[in-house]
């Protein structure tokens, strides 16, 4: 961690690994969906519907692990003081923000031939609903300041107190009665879910992580060059 | 296999396009901006 922390090298070692991790997201999504469209059956109650289940919860995980990874960033930006945590925070944010938009409307969409509706305030969706709100509110933080360190510092702020939020997605639909249907995959008790269905749904959950990596690593590169552009045209004009 | 012909089909397709349509939306504007940003640094 220590190696990666230093912007420049990040840099140099994030250029080198990106074609092997767009390779292998090449090929986690080709087996993903494959297997979620051609060799998964369709089920017994569901019917084809159950395939939209492929696309929706890995966006619905990669949704919640992103805000995770960004209440780590900002926690570590605030402990350490360190420019690069802070960069991968706010860059993490609209990929975040996409698949969480992507996990409520693939679910609507999937909600009205199963549940005949398009949407529900039940605990699951409305605590998804503040999730996208929240992802919306800490890119609103760095957009409202001219100054970066300020809105750095409220950006933090914002991540730490959503992360509360997560456990409240992840434990809504045991907390309360939900429409929403409990986890599946997730239990103590092992996955519900046939062999035959898991495996297309982790191959895209893969795909899904290694695709959020590879733009991430890009993203934080950008901002890193942002940073060192701004930085030399301040130094350029405090010179005049 | 997803039979086209089955009763919700069109929601399957319509998931899927929109899945598609965002990641690769995030994929081109991702890309785009580190161009874009590749090239100011170049040219400083």
């Amino acid at each position: 961690m220590q190696v990666l922390a230093n912007p420049h090298r990040f840099q140099s070692l994030s250029r080198a690994a990106l074609p092997w991790i767009w390779a292998l997201t090449a090929v986690a999504f080709a087996a993903g969906l494959y297997g979620a469209l051609f060799n998964s059956p369709a089920d017994y109650q569901q019917g084809e519907t159950v395939r939209i289940m492929y696309v929706h919860v890995p966006a619905a995980w990669m949704a919640l692990f992103v805000y995770v990874l960004m209440a780590l960033a900002s926690a570590v930006a605030l402990i350490f003081r360190h420019p690069l945590a802070d960069a991968a925070a706010k860059t993490a944010a609209p990929f975040g923000a996409a698949f969480c938009f992507l996990a409520l409307a693939t679910g609507s969409i999937w909600g009205k031939p199963m549940w005949g509706t398009w949407w529900v305030w039940d605990a699951r969706l409305t605590s998804m609903f503040v999730l996208m709100l929240l992802y919306l509110g800490y890119m609103a933080v760095w957009q409202a300041f001219e100054d970066p360190h300020r809105a750095a510092g409220l950006a933090r702020v914002v991540a730490l107190v959503g992360v509360i939020n997560i456990p409240i997605v992840k434990f809504s639909v045991d907390w309360w009665n939900t429409l929403h249907q409990p986890a599946s995959v997730f239990k103590v008790s092992g996955p519900a879910i046939d062999p035959s269905m898991l495996w297309p749904l982790l191959a895209m959950a893969i795909a899904y992580t290694l695709l959020f990596l590879a733009l991430h690593l890009m993203a934080i590169n950008t901002e890193i060059a942002m940073r060192k552009a701004r930085a030399k045209r301040l130094k350029a004009a405090g010179r005049h | 296999m997803l039979d086209l012909s089955a009763k919700h089909a069109s929601f399957v397709i319509t998931a899927y396009a929109l899945s598609a349509a965002v990641l690769a939306l995030m994929v081109i504007i991702t890309v785009l901006r580190a161009r874009r940003h590749r090239d100011k640094t170049d040219q400083q």
